[in-house]
């Protein structure tokens, strides 16, 4: 089982950073308000939030906005079962292997101990196959929530994202040798677009009391926010009377 | 002679009161209304009377549509220009009110089609006012163009 | 006149062709945009008798978008007039048999119900894909913006972006890659249904 041996080359490429071999962490400049806030997207800290969702949404935007910190930390250390002919004997190895995202994990400053999507307050949609892709294995499957680590409120929201993506034709099963598959023979070879805003909600009294806590903190942030609002009015008043 | 009938025809000592105008100007006052309708309904009073009686009541109710065909018009005229130099009736509207600058739908209107030039100095302002002031969703227009200057306007309010 | 209010005259009362991809577009949403310019609301000189209504050049329709399970829902009638002969075509069963027909019916239908539609769906030009005549090509002056994104497909993402991408999470210590996660035989995947607040017209086809 010795890592050397095998050929890393494939692995070790993706892993560079711009300035060198040194490992790369982001690092996000966190909203002062709650992160209830995020996930509701009120227009003032939807706008804090869009170099995140720009970033993971664009195709081909340049990541200098980040701020960077070169830390050294040890990588996670995946496994890989591979095959090899060995004259007569046919070996199957697991074999230690850096996690492909390594460099590129979103550290982000979670108070709360929320999920990844909750904490940076993210909508996703089913075009954005970029990020619905980190959640799916190569058949196109949604990883189980341990794995995942999201609530089990954007757990079944993801659930339902995948499956249109899948149906949309943005993502397909990445495994070859499969037929056709049945969902994209006939008339779904013609294009669909889905809208979120359909997807029914859940009635389990977790996903209620959930929404109870959401519409609470929300009208709180509102508030604040309103109350904020009219300092500026009162303020940009008092400059224009003088004036 | 003449003059002594004509005297009588206009001096009747029986009537004390002015009856008024008798059936025939009566009837001509209607015939000279239905004077271009068709057929019979010009000529003869019976038919002429029901035909005006109606026309006159669409006549009522053609102003208030006339008013509201125009205005329907001009306001069509001022979002196809608005929409031309890249923002919206409500924007276009709701900056000018703030501004205190009263022009109605008509004068926009013909400013749109007619004067181009002026039509767009006032878009820009409107806009530029609309988005200093935060009155509502911009952001979907994008930055409003340069070089207005918005000095001392008070919100109307 | 002078050769300046010449060309004032007709750069204010001239025809314009524009064009319209409608890739990944909804027709529903998009006919209202189109049904706009070729009835000249796009205009300030607009009148509804004014006949200043422009050329739309509708191109890739056979790339046309409908949400959720509208393919499959969604029925197109038609009667023959005789006796019996009522169809409820589904969408995509139209679709097959011709590809320009959606994005016409939906911009028929969202044109003012009068006499000056006929003329006016004349100057509508549908074509499937993206070949025009050289002709009409060759009229063509302004691009109207179309309503919704185009979505990318992950196979069109070049590999650097993919690789470069943040990730949200990183995959737990020991985990196998391209391994059976759930540790069962995979079951054979069954599309679920995603219930839409629509009318059952016609059944998932099998």
């Amino acid at each position: 089982m010795n890592s050397r041996q095998l050929n890393l080359n494939e692995s070790e490429t993706h892993l560079h950073g711009k300035h060198g071999k040194q490992p790369i962490t982001f690092t996000l400049v966190s909203a002062p308000s709650s992160y209830f806030l995020n996930f509701w997207s009120v227009d003032s800290c939807q706008k804090k939030m869009l170099r995140a969702l720009n970033l993971l949404r664009s195709v081909g935007t340049p990541v200098n906005s980040f701020s960077r910190t070169f830390g050294v930390s040890p990588w996670r250390s995946l496994k890989e079962i591979r095959e090899r002919q060995d004259g007569d004997t046919l070996i199957i190895e697991a074999v230690h292997v850096k996690s492909p995202r390594e460099g590129h994990v979103v550290k982000s400053d979670n108070q709360h101990g929320a999920c990844s999507l909750c904490a940076l307050g993210l909508d996703v949609k089913h075009t954005d196959i970029l990020i619905i892709k980190q959640f799916m294995d190569s058949e196109a499957k949604l990883y189980p929530r341990k794995i995942t680590g999201l609530c089990r409120w954007q757990q079944r929201k993801m659930r339902y994202v995948i499956e249109m993506a899948i149906r949309a034709g943005l993502v397909n099963p990445l495994v070859a040798s499969q037929p056709i598959p049945a969902y994209q023979r006939g008339w779904r070879k013609f294009n669909t677009y889905f809208d979120e805003s359909e997807i029914p909600p859940s009635k389990s009294e977790y996903a209620i009391q959930k929404v109870k806590e959401f519409e609470e903190a929300y009208q709180l942030a509102k508030a604040e926010k309103d109350a904020h609002e009219e300092m500026l009015k009162t303020q940009r008043e008092r400059r224009l009377s003088r004036s | 002679m003449f003059l002594s009938t004509l005297l009588s025809f206009k001096f009747n000592p029986n009537r004390l009161y002015n009856p008024g105008p008798t059936k025939f100007w009566r009837r001509r006052r209607v015939l000279k209304q239905s004077a271009h309708f068709f057929g019979r309904r010009r000529n003869c009073y019976r038919i002429a009377i029901r035909t005006l009686e109606k026309a006159l009541q669409y006549a009522v109710k053609g102003r208030q549509a006339k008013c509201e065909d125009l205005m329907k018009l001009r306001t069509q005229r001022v979002a196809s220009g608005a929409e031309e130099l890249g923002m919206d009736l409500r924007v276009m509207r709701r900056g000018l009110d703030s501004a205190r600058i009263c022009l109605d739908y008509h004068s926009l209107a013909d400013l749109s089609a007619w004067e181009p030039r002026t039509f767009k100095a006032l878009g820009n302002f409107a806009w530029n006012n609309y988005a200093s002031q935060g009155l509502g969703d911009i952001q979907s227009f994008g930055n409003p163009p340069e070089g207005v200057i918005l000095r001392g306007l008070k919100k109307l309010n | 006149m002078s050769s300046f209010r010449r060309a004032q005259q007709w750069a204010t009362f001239a025809r314009v062709w524009h064009l319209y991809d409608m890739r990944w577009q909804n027709p529903y949403e998009s006919s209202h945009l189109i049904g706009k310019y070729l009835s000249g609301r796009a205009k300030p000189i607009y009148h509804p008798l004014n006949d200043c209504g422009d050329h739309v050049v509708v191109i890739n329709s056979k790339e046309v978008a409908l949400p959720g399970d509208d393919w499959y829902r969604r029925a197109y009638f038609h009667h023959r007039t005789y006796a019996g002969t009522k169809t409820w075509t589904l969408a995509y069963e139209l679709h097959e048999a011709n590809n320009t027909l959606i994005v016409k019916k939906a911009v028929y239908y969202a044109l003012d119900k009068n006499l000056l539609r006929r003329p006016i769906m004349e100057r509508l030009h549908i074509f499937p894909d993206a070949n025009i005549p050289p002709a009409i090509a060759a009229n063509i002056t302004n691009q109207i913006r179309p309503l919704r994104p185009v979505p990318v497909k992950l196979e069109e993402i070049p590999q650097e972006v993919e690789k470069d991408c943040p990730q949200l999470f990183d995959l737990p210590k020991d985990f196998v890659l391209g391994g059976n996660v759930w540790g069962k035989p995979e079951p054979e995947r069954k599309a679920q249904p995603i219930r839409t607040p629509y009318k059952p017209w016609g059944k998932e086809p099998r």
